[in-house]
């Protein structure tokens, strides 16, 4: 009787401990719908490979990075996260994440070939280290109404021949939402332009050059002669279903939600890039999150190779699909190639490969997370002080170059 | 010298060894049920609430980004705050949010229990609506918040100022209302709280002093300042003060009117609290030293700000 039960104990003891080894824990942030968008990968893999099990739980947006430094301190939680673009470097750089560069070459060579060149940019440390990959991405278009918008503008001349257009009819111009009167608003302004927020080696800020000067003076017009709206985050697709606003600038999200949730937009609403500024280029930003691998985690390898899976055609149709059947759109910023696969009208679609091709991320460069604020103050130093833009950005500079020093040793 | 000890004591044995023990192992042993019965407490009391406390004591003293080792800084997080301009701001907000909120709805909190303090069902009625905001309080009642003081034309506000034909007000969007409308925002919540502790001070007032000024031909007014707001004064200091010490950690309505994805505090930092900073640095930055430094100096006013309410407490206990 003794015998056979050791021997049951034994075995029990000894599957729980392999199926321990073989169980990945997966945090994605995002609300419940999150999880449901990576399920098809999770299913893929497990018919792969029966012996692994899952565990993937949502983290509300705001209490990611907390739950990420719990999970560190204590080092136990998920072997895998996905996060922020801003979390790879901060992160990865305090040791929080395995360096996919040393770690897996092979599989950061593949991701290069496929990948949006706009977040892999961003996500890769000027030192060359890739703590994370893409996951998805998001990017800014131009959404307006085409019984008030009837032709859509294509330089900064013409969007502000059409705000005064509109403001000689009595119509509201241009509502902004991502971003709004802030460094993001801004950034594709200062893109357009041919400026950038550092120079190419992130030796110095030049976010005060020429370029940046004209830039936020075109940008702060919106707010101090178009009178746009400067709340936080306003609701722009209300804006363009009362009317109130004939143009709208936000992230593709709204491309599902107006489908599915403004059905008295049908029919009336369209978009376009955004327009050429005086370097000819729409340039929008493009934010999104990424995807990497805990420093403490016991199945390094099998979480990388999860990852792996992820990036095949396969995987990344499936996920999309199971999106576009949520009623969501994931665009997946690993294969820039596969977001064709995406549930849009085909102009629609057209226009989002065009603008993902003319798009670009926060830059990498050591202390920009510290210094986002002091763009952000410069902004609005001009749309709400009357600041001049030369003097609020030779402040932002000031902040952003001791932030270099300081972070980039 | 003559003994005035009774003689049943007199004649009382030597002393026990119980009564020679040390005094803590003689206080171990009598209360020693009540020590078993509290360790659990005291236990998790030390651990959750005593051992951080300390620790960010510490913390606040280091550089520490919460995934390395911190390393002793002294005094530089504390110096480096006090240069801060963003800390000034969020300072200064705090302390315009703190007075404006305690001034206001303990004053209408007055008010209201002046008004509505009577027996009657209408009374009641009134006391009831009053209360329910802060019952009803939360996040959802501060996106409903979000959406009535809207700058765009479906803001209720706004809408409303539209019938009017007055021109739309940027609530949300211009640095001059962000605290404002968060003091409208508090006092609405506050004041119906408030107004039932003014109740219950009241109805603690003996009738017949006013009786008695009432025969002495004391006017409503004379009777108001004279023998109500006196009598009343432990309840004013207690609402006055506890309303300042929830105003100073406010959070919630702060966050939530003025941050977005990309930034916390709104335009100019016009809705930067002392609070909000302390996310800002502690969970944006992984700044854990500079927040912990924070803490302690918002502790530090907090403390000072009760001190304040004992000091007040006493002078009323010598009038």
């Amino acid at each position: 009787m003794r015998t056979p039960l050791k021997a049951l104990t034994l075995t029990a003891l000894l599957a729980s401990s392999l199926a321990s080894a073989e169980k990945l824990t997966i945090w994605v942030v995002g609300d419940e719908t999150t999880p449901k968008i990576l399920q098809p990968a999770v299913d893929l893999y497990k018919k792969d490979h029966p012996g692994v099990t899952f565990e993937v739980r949502a983290v509300p947006g705001d209490q990611a990075f907390t739950k990420y430094l719990a999970a560190l301190a204590s080092r136990s939680g998920p072997d895998i996260i996905t996060g922020y673009l801003s979390y790879g470097i901060e992160i990865g750089k305090k040791g929080g994440l395995i360096n996919l560069q040393d770690k897996y070459p092979a599989l950061v060579s593949s991701v290069r070939k496929t990948a949006n060149k706009g977040i892999l940019d961003s996500i890769t440390s000027t030192d060359g280290s890739v703590y994370a990959l893409p996951y998805d991405l998001t990017v800014q278009l131009l959404y307006y109404r085409k019984d008030l918008v009837k032709t859509p503008p294509r330089t900064w001349a013409e969007l502000t021949g059409t705000l005064d257009t509109l403001k000689a009819s009595g119509n509201k111009g241009l509502v902004q939402q991502w971003g709004n009167a802030g460094w993001v608003g801004f950034f594709p302004y200062l893109k357009q332009a041919g400026g950038n927020l550092y120079d190419a080696k992130c030796s110095q800020a030049t976010i005060n050059s020429a370029a940046g000067v004209t830039a936020l003076n075109y940008y702060a017009q919106f707010y101090t002669k178009y009178k746009g709206p400067t709340d936080g985050w306003p609701d722009m697709e209300q804006g363009l279903e009362n009317g109130d606003y004939a143009m709208g600038m936000t992230g593709n999200w709204s491309l599902q939600s107006i489908r599915s949730g403004r059905p008295k937009l049908a029919g009336k609403w369209g978009i376009t890039m955004l327009p050429k500024g005086p370097a000819g280029k729409n340039t929008a930003f493009e934010g999104g999150s990424l995807i990497g691998i805990m420093s403490y985690t016991k199945v390094p390898d099998l979480a990388a190779d999860f990852i792996r899976q992820l990036y095949s055609t396969r995987t990344t149709v499936a996920m999309i699909g199971g999106a576009n059947a949520l009623g969501t759109l994931w665009l997946p910023a690993g294969r820039q190639d596969l977001v064709t696969q995406v549930n849009l009208p085909a102009d629609q679609k057209a226009i989002l490969m065009r603008q993902l091709s003319d798009s670009d991320g926060p830059p990498n460069c050591p202390g920009w997370e510290q210094s986002g604020d002091a763009v952000q103050k410069a902004v609005q130093q001009v749309v709400f002080n009357g600041v001049s833009a030369k003097a609020a950005l030779d402040d932002a500079a000031k902040t952003m170059n001791a932030n270099l020093s300081k972070y980039g040793k | 010298m003559t003994n005035h000890l009774p003689a049943s004591l007199q004649s009382a044995a030597p002393p026990t060894p119980y009564r020679r023990a040390h005094p803590v192992r003689r206080f171990l042993v009598q209360h020693s049920a009540a020590l078993i019965l509290v360790t659990p407490f005291l236990l998790l009391f030390l651990l959750f609430t005593i051992w951080p406390v300390l620790r960010s004591l510490y913390l606040s003293f280091t550089d520490y980004d919460a995934i390395s080792s911190p390393s002793l800084t002294g005094l530089d997080n504390y110096r480096t705050l006090l240069a801060d301009p963003r800390f000034l701001k969020a300072l200064s907000n705090t302390a315009t949010y703190m007075l404006g909120t305690a001034l206001l709805s303990t004053a209408l909190g007055l008010m209201l229990a002046l008004v509505f303090g009577g027996q009657r069902l209408s009374d009641q009625v009134m006391r009831a609506c009053f209360f329910l905001p802060s019952v009803a309080g939360g996040v959802g009642l501060i996106s409903v918040f979000k959406w009535l003081f809207s700058s765009e034309d479906f803001g209720l506000i706004n809408t409303m100022r539209q019938w009017l034909h007055l021109d739309p007000v940027r609530f949300l969007g211009s640095p001059a209302y962000a605290v404002p409308v968060l003091i409208v925002l508090a006092v609405w919540g506050l004041m119906g709280y408030n107004m039932i502790m003014f109740v219950a001070g009241l109805r603690s007032i003996p009738g017949d002093i006013y009786e008695a000024a009432a025969i002495d031909g004391a006017t409503p007014a004379q009777r108001f300042w004279r023998i109500t707001l006196p009598l009343l004064r432990p309840t004013l200091l207690f609402v006055l003060v506890t309303s300042m010490i929830g105003a100073f950690q406010e959070f919630f309505s702060f966050y939530f009117l003025f941050s977005d994805t990309s930034n916390v505090g709104g335009i100019l930092d016009s809705g930067l609290s002392l609070v909000v900073y302390l996310y800002d640095l502690g969970f944006r930055h992984l700044q854990m030293g500079m927040a912990s430094a924070l803490a302690w100096i918002l502790f530090i006013m907090l403390l000072l700000l009760t001190a304040l309410n004992l000091k007040l407490g006493r002078i009323n206990d010598v009038d």
